[in-house]
C-alpha cells in the first residue's frame, strides 16, 4: 500500500485549512446577510397595515402611513429614469459605436467611471448649488436631476459593454446591406443588445432607490401629499433616516415598514433584470 | 496581303473571339493595392469580373482573397488604417473615388458572410430590411418581394408558414440563405460570397451552392472559397491569389486543367495550401 510523503501530507492538511477558512468567510458573509434580511422582514412585516399604503405620515405619536413618501420616491426616481436613460443610452452608444478609435472616447470612458464612483452625497451637493440655491428652495424637480446624474455613468457603462458583445460581423451585415451607420445602431444593434441594456436600466433604478445623501439637499422632504415636482417632496430614504432616528415609537415602526418597502422593491427590480437577461440569452 | 499582316489579323482575331466568349466586365479592377498599417495586403491586382458568371478567388491562408471581397464593397472602410489605391471600376465609376456615397455602392454590391448573419428580428422583418431602407412601404409590395426573395434564395418552402418567426431560430443553413435572400431582395448587381458554406454541414452545402448557380442568372457573384472542390462545382471563372498577389486567372476549368504557373499548379494539386 503506498502511504503518502511528509509532503503530500503536508499539502493536505494546507488545503484543508484554506477550504475550512474560506468556507467560514462565505458562511460569515452569508449569516450576517440573512440576519438583516430577517430582521428586517420581521420589524418590517409587523410594522406593516393597510394605512402604511393609504395615508400619509403622521405628527409624532399618531397614525399615519407612508403614502406621501412612496409616491414621492416612485416620481423621484421615475423621473430620474426617463432623465438619466436618454442620456446613458446615447453617450454609452457614442462610446461604443461611434467614438470607438477616438481619444475623446477614452477621455469620456475615464470621465465616466469617475462619476461612477463619485459619493452620493457630492452629487447632492452639487446639484444643491446649481438647481437648488439659485431658486431658493427645496425642490422634486432637483431630487430627481441629482438622482439623474446617478443614473447615467450606470446606464453609460451597461449600455457601452451591452454593445461591445454585439458581434462586428453583425455591423458589417447591416452596413453591407447598405444601412447608414445610425440605422444599423437603431434597428440592429441596440435590438441584438436590448436585454442587456434594459438590465442596465433596472440595476441603476435599483441603485437609486435607497438613495439617500443626494435628496437630502435637494428634495428634502414633505410631510404632505404632493406631486407638485417644483416643491419639496417627500421620499422613502428621507422618511426612513428621519423616522429611524426620532425617538417616537410610532415613526420608527414607520421606517421599518418604509425599509421593507425598499428592500422588496430592488428584489423585485433585481429578479426582474435576471429574467429579461434570461429572456435575452435565449433570443 | 504579306505574312506578317496576316499574322496581326490571326493575333486580332483569337484576342476578339476571346472577348466574346468572356461577358462583359460587371466589375473591373486596375492595379489595385491594399494596405493596412505596415502590411502591404494586396499587390496590384488587376481582375475583371464578368456579368451574369461567378468568379471563385482561391489560395492559401492569408493570400489576400477575403481583403480583395472586401474592397469590391468598400467594407474596409469601416476601420482606420486601411486603405486602398487603384480602380475598382463599377458600371464605369471608379468606387475608391473619394466621396463615392458608400450606402449606395453596397445596395448595388451585397455580401454574404462566413458566418451566417441573421438580424435580430422575425424572418420576414429580416428580409424587408433593406427593401424597406430603400423606401419601399406598402406591405403588400413587401409581401411579394419578400417572397420572391426567399424563393430566390430556395428557402420560402422551409419558412412560408413562419415568417414572424425569429431569424435566429433557422438552422445554420437556413440563416445562410436567408442572409442571401435579404441580400437578392434590393437586387444587388453584385453579390460577394466570403466563405458562404464554411460554417454549413455537406446538405446544406450543396444546397447552398445549388443557390448560388440559380443566382448566377440573375445577378455577377464573387465568391471566396477554401474549397477546391465548390470553386470547381459553383464557378466559371477562377483567380488564383498568392501572398497578396493574383498570380492567374481564368476559366475555372483551364486554372484547375491545365494551370500556367507553377504555383498554381501546386496549389490546385493539394501539394500546399
Amino acid at each position: 500500500m503506498l502511504s503518502p510523503s511528509p509532503r503530500l501530507r503536508r499539502r493536505k492538511a494546507l488545503n484543508a485549512v484554506m477550504m475550512l477558512l474560506a468556507t467560514a468567510s462565505a458562511a460569515l458573509g452569508l449569516i450576517v446577510l440573512a440576519l438583516i434580511l430577517g430582521d428586517l422582514c420581521w420589524q418590517g412585516l409587523s410594522a406593516l397595515n393597510a394605512h402604511v399604503l393609504s395615508q400619509d405620515t403622521p405628527g409624532p405619536m399618531s397614525e399615519g402611513g407612508l403614502r406621501n413618501a412612496i409616491v414621492g420616491s416612485f416620481l423621484l426616481s421615475g423621473l430620474a429614469v426617463l432623465i438619466g436613460t436618454p442620456i446613458g443610452l446615447f453617450a454609452g452608444t457614442y462610446l461604443s459605436e461611434y467614438g470607438r478609435y477616438s481619444k475623446l472616447a477614452q477621455v469620456l470612458r475615464f470621465l465616466n467611471d469617475i462619476l461612477l464612483s463619485v459619493p452620493s452625497i457630492i452629487v447632492g451637493l452639487f446639484v444643491y448649488q446649481v438647481l437648488v440655491r439659485p431658486v431658493g428652495h427645496f425642490s422634486g424637480l432637483a431630487g430627481a436631476v441629482a438622482l439623474a446624474i446617478l443614473v447615467v455613468p450606470t446606464v453609460v457603462r451597461t449600455t457601452e459593454n451591452m454593445l461591445r458583445l454585439v458581434p462586428d460581423q453583425l455591423r458589417e451585415a447591416a452596413l453591407a446591406m447598405g444601412a447608414p451607420r445610425w440605422h444599423m445602431i437603431r434597428r440592429v444593434i441596440w435590438k441584438a443588445a436590448l436585454s442587456g441594456i434594459v438590465t442596465g436600466v433596472l440595476l441603476a433604478i435599483a441603485r437609486i432607490s435607497g438613495e439617500t445623501a443626494p435628496l437630502l439637499f435637494t428634495a428634502l422632504s414633505n410631510s404632505f401629499f404632493s406631486l407638485d415636482m417644483t416643491r419639496p417632496m417627500a421620499s422613502l430614504p428621507i422618511t426612513i433616516y428621519q423616522f429611524a432616528l426620532s425617538p417616537y415609537e410610532n415613526w420608527q415602526a414607520l421606517a421599518w415598514a418604509g425599509a421593507f418597502l425598499i428592500t422588496l422593491t430592488v428584489l423585485a427590480i433585481s429578479v426582474l433584470a435576471r429574467a429579461v437577461t434570461a429572456k435575452g440569452d435565449r433570443a | 496581303m504579306s505574312p506578317d499582316t496576316l499574322d496581326l489579323t490571326r493575333t486580332e482575331a483569337a484576342h476578339f473571339t476571346g472577348v466574346a466568349r468572356a461577358a462583359k466586365p460587371r466589375l473591373s479592377i486596375r492595379g489595385l493595392d491594399f494596405h493596412y498599417g505596415t502590411t502591404h495586403a494586396l499587390k496590384d491586382i488587376t481582375l475583371d469580373l464578368p456579368g451574369n458568371q461567378v468568379t471563385a478567388f482561391i489560395g492559401p491562408s492569408g493570400c489576400g482573397k477575403s481583403t480583395l471581397l472586401r474592397c469590391l464593397n468598400r467594407m474596409y472602410s469601416l476601420y482606420p488604417g486601411q486603405h486602398a489605391t487603384g480602380e475598382i471600376l463599377l458600371d464605369g465609376q471608379n468606387i475608391l473615388a473619394p466621396g463615392t456615397d458608400l450606402n449606395a455602392l453596397r445596395v448595388k454590391v451585397g455580401m454574404v458572410f462566413q458566418k451566417p448573419t441573421p438580424f435580430p428580428m422575425s424572418i420576414w422583418e429580416n428580409i424587408a430590411f433593406g427593401l424597406r431602407l430603400a423606401g419601399l412601404k406598402a406591405r403588400s409590395e413587401l409581401d411579394a418581394r419578400v417572397e420572391a426573395a426567399l424563393r430566390g434564395a430556395a428557402l420560402w418552402d422551409e419558412v412560408k408558414d413562419k415568417l414572424q418567426a425569429s431569424g435566429l431560430s433557422l438552422s445554420g443553413g437556413q440563416q445562410q440563405r436567408l442572409c442571401i435572400a435579404r441580400t437578392i431582395a434590393t437586387k444587388p448587381e453584385v453579390i460577394l460570397l466570403d466563405e458562404p458554406a464554411s460554417a454549413l454541414d455537406p446538405i446544406s452545402t450543396a444546397r447552398l451552392e445549388e443557390t448560388i448557380l440559380e443566382l448566377k442568372e440573375r445577378f455577377t457573384i464573387a465568391i471566396v472559397t477554401h474549397n477546391m472542390g465548390q470553386a470547381q462545382r459553383v464557378s466559371q471563372r477562377t483567380a488564383f491569389m498568392y501572398l497578396g498577389e493574383l498570380v492567374e486567372s481564368g476559366e475555372t476549368a483551364q486554372i484547375f486543367e491545365s494551370p500556367r504557373a507553377a504555383r498554381t499548379h501546386d496549389y490546385v494539386s493539394g501539394k500546399f495550401g
